[in-house]
């Protein structure tokens, strides 16, 4: 045994104070990481503007849908309808753009619009004739695609069901002269019926392409009319499974009226062709109380760009709403 | 009677034995301490090195799909379609470097199934997560940790989402 002085005692419980004292910090130090951990993973990344870039995409598509809708109500060229549309999009994404800077974000639509042309009559008491009253009549040759299309008829100006031999055939509707739109692509033909119950409501029928006629869509008449979407497939606001089955398959394909004299009212639709493509002496122009066309806007094609620090997204949208084709 | 007492043998022995069953048994209680310390300290350390993996992978798994997600929402025909999202992992785990890759793991219906394998440095402590994307991921590559990018092109290809070292 050593010399047992005073200063030479403890070492053995100083060296393992001290070593503890290391193990402690690092203990610390680990906790410290746990902590950071917890806090990394609580943390908001960029799935949270991921998330506002969709719904940036989703509203600016919503606006120019509302825009869209809105030159549906205008007369006018093109070039007019397109300035007007072109700068309502663009004030507002300078109006999202201010807004969305505050949190951070680079944001612009650009908008690109096609050129369409609008076919409509407006005269609530005319028939569905053309400019000089012919019954049968083609509104417009070869358009790729239409939209918003509308008829709006007045119940008692169609044929009654009790003029009609057997309403749950074709050839019978034919033969009653019942007001018909005649969409066709020359292989396809959709014949969409419009007469009504002789009381109170309004029936829709569709011939499909392979002759089969469809159960009748029905809606009563309010205030003496009633308003079919042939676009977005619907009779009376109630939805109408026959029309919605309407497919041209992509093929370019013509839009006519049979049996004009038998339904008055009011119609609307925007075709994928440019007026002066469209114009062929059924119609006139606008103002003039017989059907007419007008400049139209038949589609729009969004860039749309959302950029945050940790995103980047650009994206181009198609909108053409209610579009058949 | 003084005489004798001075003569015993087992006299002043007492101090040094005291002393040595003093040391011995501090150094065994301070061993004993020691050495549990020590040891809970790394199996903290390798816990916190585990969820540190763990949290990273899924906060990759997370940013990936929203990735995807948002790749779906752009046409496939879109040439002007892109998108570029940064993931900001951490450099390291508890200090330690970590490897990422991802494998394959067969398809599911219309979707992908990958799995992220995240692995620490000296390759002992390693975390899997599941996930599953409409795009494929590339799986011949290693990322080391720190930011990734992951884009997706339309126009280059649109069935593939890219990823790369940020």
């Amino acid at each position: 045994m050593a010399d047992v002085s005073r200063d030479e005692r403890g070492q053995l419980l100083l060296v393992t104070a001290i070593g503890l004292a290391v193990l402690f910090v690092v203990l610390a130090l680990l906790l410290n990481t746990l902590i950071f951990t917890a806090n990394f993973a609580s943390r908001k990344g960029p799935v949270k503007s991921a998330g506002e870039a969709v719904d940036y995409r989703l509203e600016a598509e919503r606006v120019v849908i509302e825009l869209l809708r809105a030159s549906e109500q205008k007369t006018g060229s093109f070039s007019t309808l397109n300035a007007t549309f072109t700068s309502r999009v663009h004030n507002w994404s300078e109006l999202s753009a201010r807004q969305l800077g505050t949190s951070g974000a680079v944001t612009h639509v650009t908008p690109h619009a096609t050129e369409g042309a609008r076919v409509a009559q407006e005269n609530e008491s005319r028939p569905f004739t053309n400019a000089s009253s012919d019954p049968s009549w083609t509104l417009v040759e070869e358009t790729p695609g239409v939209r918003a299309w509308w008829l709006t008829v007045s119940r008692e100006n169609l044929t009654a069901r009790g003029a009609i031999e057997n309403e749950s055939e074709a050839s019978d509707l034919v033969n009653a002269s019942v007001f018909r739109t005649v969409i066709s692509n020359g292989s396809a033909t959709w014949r969409v019926f419009v007469y009504q119950d002789g009381t109170s409501d309004v029936l829709v029928r569709v011939e499909a392409p392979n002759g089969t006629l469809s159960a009748a869509c029905r809606t009563a008449a309010t205030n003496g009319t009633a308003v079919v979407g042939m676009t977005n497939a619907t009779v009376g606001g109630g939805s109408c499974a026959p029309l919605a089955a309407i497919t041209l398959g992509g093929d370019a394909f013509d839009i006519a009226y049979r049996g004009g004299n038998n339904a008055t009212g009011t119609y609307s639709l925007v075709v994928n062709r440019t007026a002066a493509n469209v114009d062929d002496g059924d119609l006139q122009s606008p103002g003039s109380g017989v059907p007419y066309v007008t400049g139209g806007i038949y589609a729009a094609d969004i860039d749309v760009g959302y950029a945050t620090p940790g995103l980047r997204y650009s994206a181009t949208v198609h909108i053409a709403p209610g579009e058949l084709r | 009677m003084n005489s004798q007492r001075r003569t015993d043998d087992t006299r002043a022995v007492t101090v040094p034995v005291n002393y040595v069953l003093l040391v011995g048994i501090a150094a065994l209680l301070t061993m004993g301490m020691f050495t549990g310390i020590a040891s809970f300290v790394t199996d903290q350390q390798r816990q916190a090195v585990s969820t540190g993996l763990e949290v990273a992978g899924n906060r990759l798994a997370s940013d990936l799909t929203a990735a995807d997600r948002l790749a779906g929402t752009v046409n496939e025909s879109d040439t002007r379609g892109a998108i570029r999202l940064r993931i900001p992992l951490p450099e390291t785990v508890a200090g330690w470097d970590y490897l990422i890759a991802i494998r394959a793991d067969g398809t599911a219906g219309a979707y992908e199934k990958y799995d992220l394998v995240l692995t620490s440095m000296d390759g002992r402590l390693s975390q899997r997560i599941d996930i599953q994307t409409k795009r494929s991921l590339p799986t011949d590559r290693t990322f080391s940790g720190g930011t990734l990018v992951v884009s997706y092109n339309a126009s280059a290809d649109p069935t593939e989402l890219e990823v790369r070292d940020g």
